[in-house]
């Protein structure tokens, strides 16, 4: 018999045959009556080892015996302790990413990160000759909100208010002083009136009351200012800021 | 004679004492190896072990075992590792018509009464085999049932070479025929 032929009929037996080789001994043995004749020899074999157990061939009866006992699988004793170790710091570094990073920021911090600041537009601030007629806590106060000392600063605006029932504009920024320190409780009542004024700094404080109601809790009154500002076709410089709020809400 | 011989003897004396102690510790070393590096089951990996052990008996009876190289788990394990190399090309087999595991047609199913005479001539050929005695009935086993190779058998088996195998199973057949 051919070598190729040995070849094929091991790899046969071996189940090493590539597709390709397995047509190509089909072939040989068609073509080949005495491969044909051996193929089936040594299947038959096959057939006749295959419900036949290797120990049987054991001489030795003791240890036959042995080879045909069946020795139960053990178990693997593994200490659960690291794993259950392992598993807490995972769950506890799997809240912490979820504490920092997926659960959804509090109310108050959407208001701090939201609440921008208002530049100090008096006019005293940029004309020099009206600056004289200014009494100098006023000039104070507005030195502490310019430095953004805005806890300082509503302390400071909060007599001067006082005395100037009628500026709103003075009531505006003690407003945004005590939403900026996050007294928004103080900052509604505070801006309240000056939401409810004709002033100018009248939209602008919708949205700094919209932004104390929030802080305060009071998610309504916080809906209620912040879209108050958004309908206005003047509150454009905080509107992403606006809306973002209205969003967590 | 050294500690590894020792094993030897100490199976020779004591075969279900050391029979014990290598189920309890390197089969579970042997399952773990296995089912990291070989895609095959714990339940697989055991039978297959199990043949290990059966193939060191064989050896150590006829003679082709006499000296451990390394500890008898080494060897168990050097016996494995061809066996499920076999195994796994099983998995993967291409058949031919006649052979065990070829799909039964219209072509190839014998029928009822054939069948019968096919298990008679089955069960006869067996007994040549059986009759052959060692090396040739571990030889046609681990060639026809297990599906090693030339090389794999000279390694489990302890021969030099694989044609020393191919030879040596020429042989068996041919008495087979006769």
């Amino acid at each position: 018999m051919e070598n190729r032929a040995d070849y094929l009929l091991e790899s046969y037996f071996a189940n090493a045959l590539s597709a390709a080789e397995a047509a190509e001994l089909k072939a040989l043995a068609s073509a080949n009556p005495s491969l044909a004749a051996e193929l089936a020899f040594q299947q038959r074999v096959a057939t006749s080892v295959q419900s036949h157990s290797l120990a049987k061939g054991i001489q030795n009866t003791a240890w036959r015996a042995v080879a045909q006992k069946t020795f139960p699988t053990t178990a693997v004793k593994v200490s659960m302790l690291p794993r259950y170790a392992y598993a807490a710091a995972a769950a506890f570094a799997l809240l912490m990413v979820a504490y920092l990073f997926i659960l959804p920021p509090s109310l108050q911090s959407v208001v701090a990160d939201n609440a921008k600041e208002y530049p100090n537009k008096m006019k005293f601030k940029s004309l020099g000759d009206e600056a004289q007629s200014v009494p100098e806590n006023v000039i104070r106060a507005f030195g502490l909100y310019d430095n953004h000392k805005y806890s300082e600063a509503a302390k400071a605006l909060q007599p001067i208010v006082a005395a100037n029932a009628d500026r709103m504009d003075y009531r505006f920024y003690w407003g945004v002083s005590l939403v900026k320190s996050k007294q928004y409780a103080a900052a509604v009542a505070v801006l309240t009136l000056v939401v409810q004024s004709p002033d100018e700094k009248k939209i602008p404080a919708f949205y700094y009351l919209g932004l104390a109601c929030a802080g305060a809790g009071d998610k309504d009154c916080a809906r209620q200012n912040l879209q108050a500002y958004l309908d206005s076709p003047a509150g454009v410089t905080f509107r992403k800021q606006a809306e973002a709020v209205i969003k967590a809400l | 004679m050294n500690g590894k011989q020792n094993e030897l003897n100490d199976f020779r004396k004591n075969p279900n004492g050391v029979s014990a102690g290598l189920y309890n510790k390197c089969r579970p070393k042997f399952i773990g190896w296995g089912k990291e590096n070989t895609r095959t089951s714990s339940h697989d990996l055991a039978d297959v072990f199990q043949n290990a052990v059966i193939i060191m008996m064989l050896n150590l009876e006829s003679g082709r075992l006499t000296e451990l190289v390394g500890t008898l788990c080494t060897y168990l394990f050097g016996i494995g590792k061809n066996l499920i190399q076999a195994f796994r090309r099983k998995q993967g087999r291409i058949g031919l018509p006649g052979d065990e595991a070829f799909p039964i047609t219209k072509e190839t199913d014998l029928g009822a009464e054939a069948q019968i005479i096919a298990d008679q001539e089955d069960a006869q050929l067996w007994a040549k085999v059986d009759a052959l005695g060692e090396p040739c009935r571990s030889l046609l086993a681990l060639t026809y049932r297990e599906g090693l190779n030339s090389q794999e058998i000279a390694d489990v088996l302890g021969y030099a070479s694989p044609e020393v195998v191919r030879q040596l199973r020429k042989r068996c057949l041919d008495k087979l025929r006769k």
